[in-house]
């Protein structure tokens, strides 16, 4: 248990707003293993950025962090100063985003954004100070030095064609796919112990999308880190991820082995989310989640996905769900009617009294 | 060749001949790619194509070596005397320059009342105009830009308290706010007049650059430079102002030629630089007396400053241009 990078529990992110306070991220536990890829799935609107923001501490004001704790390697980043936060953050943990078109700075070549980065975090003997920032751009001295090196290596690594020559490219001079590489490049170029992939594929085309994650899996392991993948593409995780978090309106509903969680998925929401993505090797039908995700202002009832859940009942309004195994190696869902009686064989619900 | 296409007679004869991704040499075309040109090549290229941007971007160009080189393009010095008053196009004659001798001088511009060579006066104050001008924009532009960024990145109570000074000075009409400042300071002079028109002029950038950062802030390689560790400094620097250079590019043409007329009407208020000193607000003022007489003296710094104002004017609505296409340029790809 000890040995998790990271561990996040009990987490409560909430956001002021004018209409009341919204809880975007409402008590979640999560758990990293050293070289694991660990997937967080949820609809749009359901936490899985904020979570991944208040990991990273960058959560935007008003919004904050009022319960819960964030450990990686077992110490507590809460209780970190904002400069050992700044001196994690891009070390030991790094985080790539949704959009690879805005997330590179326009006005700075594409090899020196990464060599900053280096710079920033890892002892290259070259100071970072804006003075010393600007003496290296005004004498051309950036590529001599031994952060534009490896800078180059990281694009290498991530396998840009001609990458000395494209390190003095601007962003705009790289394709989409090239870009999110870069932003990789950029990620994995102090060696976090985890990389935070929020959505890296939801801007690329199908087959970019195949070579990015790919490109991600075989960096795992060279670079020996952990991955928390964020998605709403239920086939990136089924691909990609060893263990799966099911993520809805601020709770993550159900958690466990990816291959044993999309072949038996036990709670009604990861039921109606696979069964509500098109299948080609099935003719049936596809069929939508009636209803839309709640606003989470105030929710009042304990499921959160109980008024859009087909087989809610009184209880689920009033009893909070605990976590119960329902299958294999930690398949645990957080469900009132499932599991409940570790004698019920884990395919079937289970019944109500009065049915 | 249209009988000939589709699966008709003939169909399958070239096979061996061409395998796939094969083409007969009759249908290449050519590739169509559009040309990389950097940023200044579309600035010179959309100000070329502009032919108002174009005149003023001569017209300030003339200006600025004009006040660089005055002394070697200035017919005589700024202190010789002639003739009275002489009209435009009128010769004074006599000993002018004390060898005894009668010499005829020309005067294209005429004299002043001191008899003032006037296309000398106004070369020359050419010079101090775009002085205190490059001046007064350092003042307003460092401030101003200063303020902005700190508003638009921090937010909140930082930004409440920033604001609400730029906005009562924004409220108060910069020359009334530039007598206040000399009042204050004491003392005619340039760099009197330098910081009183420089700090009157700050509102203008904090607002702009405010708002250009207010947008670049929620970009998502803000986000990305905290996620790597970046500090707030640094952020600022690095990050958000390189973004925001090419509004402050414009604004700060727009703002030469404020800078230029605020001289003016400082100098002609008398609260400008020392009354010997040529400036085209003194040389206008100092016509007014003799306006009835000599409209030259009072007209000709007149016309200048409007030359000089307008092209000014032209070459930074120009830049606007060229600047808003490339900007539409880059979000198309």
């Amino acid at each position: 248990m000890t040995d998790a990078v990271l561990e996040v529990e009990g987490l409560r992110t909430q956001f002021p707003t004018s209409r009341g306070v919204v809880t975007a991220v409402d008590g979640v536990d999560l758990e990293i293993e050293p070289g694991e890829i660990v997937g967080l799935v949820g609809e749009s609107g359901s936490g899985k950025s904020v979570l991944a923001e208040s990991v990273m501490g960058i959560v935007e004001s008003p919004g904050r962090i009022v319960d819960g704790d964030i450990r990686l390697h077992g110490d507590s980043l809460l209780e970190m100063t904002e400069a050992e936060r700044a001196e994690i953050r891009g070390g030991q943990l790094s985080m790539i985003f949704q959009d690879p078109m805005n997330s590179l700075n326009p006005t700075l070549p594409v090899g020196e954004q990464i060599a900053e980065t280096i710079r920033l975090h890892q002892d290259v003997g070259e100071s970072v100070s804006l003075p010393a920032e600007l003496k290296r751009k005004l004498l051309g001295a950036t590529k001599n030095s031994e952060s534009w090196r490896r800078a180059i290596e990281m694009l290498e690594a991530v396998e840009i064609p001609d990458p000395a020559g494209r390190a003095t490219d601007f962003p705009h001079e790289f394709s989409g796919g090239m870009r999110q590489r870069a932003m990789i490049a950029m990620a994995l170029s102090c060696e976090p112990d985890l990389l935070i992939a929020d959505e890296p594929t939801t801007a690329l085309d199908v087959t970019v999308q195949a070579q990015i994650l790919d490109e991600l899996t075989g960096l795992k392991e060279a670079f020996d880190t952990s991955i928390l993948l964020i998605t709403h593409d239920l086939a990136v995780v089924a691909e990609t991820c060893d263990r799966v978090n099911v993520m809805y309106a601020g709770e993550i509903v159900e958690r466990g082995p990816a291959r044993e969680l999309f072949a038996q998925p036990q709670h009604p929401y990861t039921q109606g989310l696979i069964a509500s993505t098109p299948r080609l090797d099935s003719d049936e039908p596809v069929r939508p989640i009636e209803g839309n995700v709640p606003d989470l202002i105030d929710i009042p009832y304990a499921c959160h996905f109980a008024p859009r859940c087909p087989e809610s009942e009184r209880d689920c309004f009033e009893v909070e769900p605990p976590f119960r195994p329902v299958g294999d190696d930690g398949h645990e869902a957080a469900c009132l009617k499932r599991g409940s009686d570790p004698e019920l064989s884990v395919h079937q619900p289970a019944e109500v009294s009065d049915d | 060749m249209s009988s000939e296409t589709g699966p008709g007679s003939g169909f399958g004869e070239r096979r061996g001949e061409f395998g796939p991704g094969e083409m007969p040499e009759k249908y290449r075309q050519p590739e169509a790619t559009e040309e990389y040109q950097s940023l200044g090549q579309r600035l010179v290229e959309g100000i070329v194509n502009d032919k108002l941007a174009l005149f003023g971007a001569v017209v300030v160009v003339l200006f600025v070596l004009t006040a660089a080189f005055a002394p070697f393009i200035a017919p005589h010095g700024q202190e010789e005397r002639f003739g009275f008053m002489k009209e435009p196009g009128e010769n004074s004659v006599g000993d002018f320059d004390g060898d005894g001798q009668t010499e005829t001088v020309f005067h294209p511009l005429g004299t002043d009342s001191f008899g003032h060579d006037i296309l000398s006066r106004l070369i020359f104050g050419a010079r101090v105009s775009l002085l205190v001008a490059l001046a007064t924009l350092a003042i307003s532009l460092t401030i101003g830009t200063g303020i902005g960024i700190l508003a638009g990145y921090y937010g909140g109570v930082v930004d409440s308290l920033l604001m609400r000074y730029v906005d009562f000075q924004w409220a108060f009409p910069e020359l009334i706010l530039g007598v206040g400042i000399i009042a204050i300071s004491g003392g005619l002079g340039v760099t009197n007049v330098v910081i009183a028109i420089g700090i009157a002029y700050i509102d203008d950038f904090a607002r702009l650059i405010r708002g250009e950062i207010l947008s670049i802030r929620e970009e998502e390689y803000i986000t990305a430079a905290r996620a790597i560790g970046m500090g707030d400094a640094r952020i600022m620097v690095r990050e958000m102002l390189p973004n925001a250079v090419a509004p402050i590019i414009v604004q700060a043409t727009l703002m030469i030629p404020l800078a230029i007329l605020a001289e003016a009407g400082l100098s002609f208020l008398g609260l400008g630089v020392k009354p010997t000193t040529p400036t085209w607000g003194l040389l206008l003022s100092q016509g007014r007396d003799f306006i009835s007489q000599a409209w030259w003296i009072s007209v000709m710094p007149g016309l200048a400053i409007m030359v000089v104002v307008l092209a000014f004017n032209m070459f930074g609505d120009g830049l606007r241009d060229a600047f808003d296409i490339s900007e539409g340029e880059v979000d198309e790809r």
